[in-house]
């Protein structure tokens, strides 16, 4: 039991880190990139690929980690910047949910390409943490899933503190509520939105190289983490990093402990809690409640 | 918001069904690399036969070299050609040498249907070797049996393939894999008559793979040895980690978990394994000896897994000596089992023609009939008969162990 719950929260944890991504953009253009999951993956194989390359290089470990980092969430934040250029605005005016298709069409075309460069086969991701498994009694668990769980936390207080307390994130937060007002007051709506998605891609890549030891590195990994993370984001609430973080942890936790009755419908008891979130609390748990003026 | 709300209801909606839309594995989009080399024909022995007196004949090969199964397709792929090499070095049958032609099938059923009707039809194939996949089996055995040209098939597991025209008066699908509903009586075998277990776990995926699986294992238990299964679980293609599963067989204290999934979740199942620190002894279906599983987990393979195979490098000397002549040739062996059964498929054919030459349905009869017959694999002098198309069954099929990284038997 333990030790489904700690293998829950390092789940929710993954979930958590990919739903931040929907969090940035929703907050800031009410769009959201629905092929984060796949974008996810695509960082995940850059990493390997670049990392793979500079450790046979001859470079430090934690040094290759470092420029790993930073290269994919440079590569991503240029594709986030390119989905927004090219899928979302354009279709801003023609079709006010055209954007929903066009982010699925991308992520679709990004799966494809993955898989033609990288095979179709499931590709090892060692960690470079080591395989080492750290045992508290009963419970087991990796140096990696520890770092995960760290990040997770990590990245929603900085994500938290960026939007409510930096001028860029309040220029951000502006433009969601208002962007009439907001260019008034000098701020250029087009470029923070532009930013929003470079941000959010940058971390689905990120995200990524965090997960992909966990997960198996595949084309197709994407697909279902996407969608659960979606799920964690709307049970937490779109509007809150927080109530992301929470509803990850809930529908990981959730999942394995209920896969402890019945492994079959562990998908299904996921679902249900959206369900049932959505039912009784349709903002989420720590959404805010927000009255719109039509 | 209200607006909002709707958007996001479409919105997910869409999202599921585009995650079902994406390309999974064994399906659609063909995967890089398959274009020149693989797509078109390769063929051999032309160029360098020289005096070539009684002219020659063409076999055939229809298998994925892209998709799912790429890695067994390449591996029979290199061996039939290695086969074939061999057998016009030694001269061929009567001064007429063979012909390799090679289709890929992409791991599709339609692409596969329309490569067998294109290797009977056009090329006039005298017997062909493929496929890799069980549900492109299925779609083109027909045209195989209608066509009265003789198939062995190399990787493909799925039970009922060679009993489709089993009553039929000439079968011509014969089979050098060892099939579901055999291995599965290899493995209970072994885990209830030979190591006497009776607290037995199964742990098994959710595709029909996994489910064929389940329904093989508890048939064969219930009519065999009047036994049922402790503990049953599943795990979904996918899935991160099998920790609860596992929790679930220690408290049941299983003795012996038996594992029907293929090879990526295998790995996640031997990363839970050594995460909960509970080892229990593992019993696999062929999939488990898959190289990608080694790749993924590395070590992890080398405590108390086995699974079943009909070839183990270090079985027999002509075993040995087929390993490091694949290892001479292409300077690696992507996947032994399956070059070692795809080099005893190709051998089968080419020595039936032989035999009886180059008609097609001589050729089966010859197949059928064969004897004194000396395999790289676990297959016997005498292969087939009449009622029993499977070359490998539960009489020589065996299981293996992971041993210092490299399968062997224990």
């Amino acid at each position: 039991m333990l030790q489904a719950v700690v293998s829950g929260l390092i789940l929710g944890s993954i979930y958590a880190i990919i739903a931040q991504g929907y969090y940035i953009t929703y907050v800031t253009t009410r769009t959201m990139n629905f092929g984060q999951g796949d974008f996810l993956m695509l960082g995940a194989l850059l990493g390997l690929t670049s990392l793979g390359a500079m450790t046979s290089a001859g470079m430090n470990l934690i040094v290759s980690v470092l420029f790993t980092l930073m290269i994919v969430a440079a590569a991503m934040g240029l594709l986030g910047w390119g989905l927004e250029r090219g899928a979302i605005r354009p279709l801003n005016h023609i079709l006010s949910v055209g954007w929903i298709l066009s982010t699925v069409a991308v992520s679709l075309m990004i799966r494809n390409i993955a898989m033609l460069v990288w095979g179709r086969n499931v590709i090892p991701f060692p960690s470079p943490f080591g395989n080492e498994v750290y045992r508290f009694g009963s419970v087991g668990i990796t140096k990696h899933e520890v770092f995960v769980a760290f990040c997770a936390v990590v990245i929603m207080a900085c994500l938290f503190f960026f939007l409510n307390k930096s001028l860029l994130g309040k220029a951000l937060a502006a433009v969601a509520y208002n962007p009439e007002a907001a260019s008034l007051m000098g701020i250029n709506p087009k470029r923070m939105a532009v930013l929003a998605f470079a941000l959010s891609s940058a971390l689905a890549g990120i995200g990524g190289i965090l997960v992909g030891p966990i997960t198996n590195t595949a084309f197709f990994m994407g697909a279902t983490l996407g969608l659960k993370a979606f799920a964690a984001a709307i049970i937490g609430g779109l509007t809150n990093p927080l109530g992301i973080l929470i509803g990850g942890l809930l529908l990981g936790v959730l999942e394995q402990v209920f896969s402890l009755y019945s492994s079959a419908y562990k998908d299904a008891s996921a679902f249900l809690l959206i369900l049932i979130v959505l039912i009784f609390m349709p903002q989420g748990l720590l959404g805010k409640k927000v009255k719109e003026k039509f | 918001m209200r607006k909002a709300k709707w958007w996001l209801s479409l919105a997910l909606a869409l999202t599921l069904g585009a995650a079902g839309c994406g390309p999974q594995l064994d399906q659609s989009a063909p995967a890089g690399g398959s274009g020149g080399s693989s797509g078109g024909q390769t063929s051999s022995g032309g160029a360098g036969a020289g005096q070539s007196g009684g002219g020659e004949f063409n076999v055939g090969l229809a298998i994925s070299l892209s998709g799912g199964t790429a890695k067994f397709g390449e591996a029979v792929k290199r061996a039939a050609q290695m086969a074939v090499d061999e057998f016009n070095e030694a001269g061929g049958a009567d001064g007429k040498k063979a012909k390799l032609i090679v289709y890929d099938d992409e791991a599709k059923p339609e692409k596969s249907v329309e490569i067998v009707q294109r290797l009977i039809q056009q090329d006039k194939v005298v017997a062909f070797v493929g496929p890799a996949n069980s549900g492109n089996a299925k779609a083109h055995i027909k045209f195989a049996q209608e066509a009265g040209v003789p198939e062995i098939i190399p990787v493909a597991t799925g039970t009922a393939i060679t009993d489709t025209y089993a009553n039929e008066e000439k079968n011509y699908i014969f089979r050098v894999a060892p099939y579901d509903r055999g291995q599965v009586e290899t493995i209970l075998k072994w885990v209830v008559a030979d190591k006497k277990f009776t607290k037995i776990g199964l742990l098994h995926d959710t595709t029909g793979y996994g489910q064929g699986g389940k329904a093989d294992v508890e048939a064969v238990l219930k009519e065999q040895y009047n036994m049922s299964l402790t503990a049953v679980e599943s795990f979904q293609v996918n899935d991160t980690n099998m920790e609860a599963q596992l929790s679930k067989m220690r408290d049941a204290a299983v003795e012996v978990v038996i594992f029907y999934g293929l090879a990526p979740e295998a790995a996640q199942y031997l990363k839970s394994r050594q995460k909960l620190d509970y080892y229990p002894l593992t019993v696999a279906s062929w999939a488990m000896g898959d190289p990608t599983v080694k790749e993924l987990v590395g070590d992890l393979v080398n405590r108390d897994v086995y699974m079943v195979q009909s070839f183990t490098i270090d079985q027999s000397e002509s075993s040995r000596a087929f390993h490091e002549k694949v290892v001479a040739k292409f300077g690696e062996d992507i996947f032994p089992i399956a070059s070692a059964q795809g080099y005893d498929c190709m051998r089968l054919i080419l020595e039936a023609v032989k035999k009886a030459g180059t008609d097609p349905k001589a050729i089966r009869d010859a197949i059928e009939n064969m004897e004194g017959f000396e395999g790289v694999t676990a297959i016997g002098e005498q292969p087939f008969t009449k009622e029993n198309h499977e070359a490998l069954n539960s009489s020589n099929m065996f299981l293996a162990t992971y041993k210092d990284g490299a399968i062997v038997k224990p």
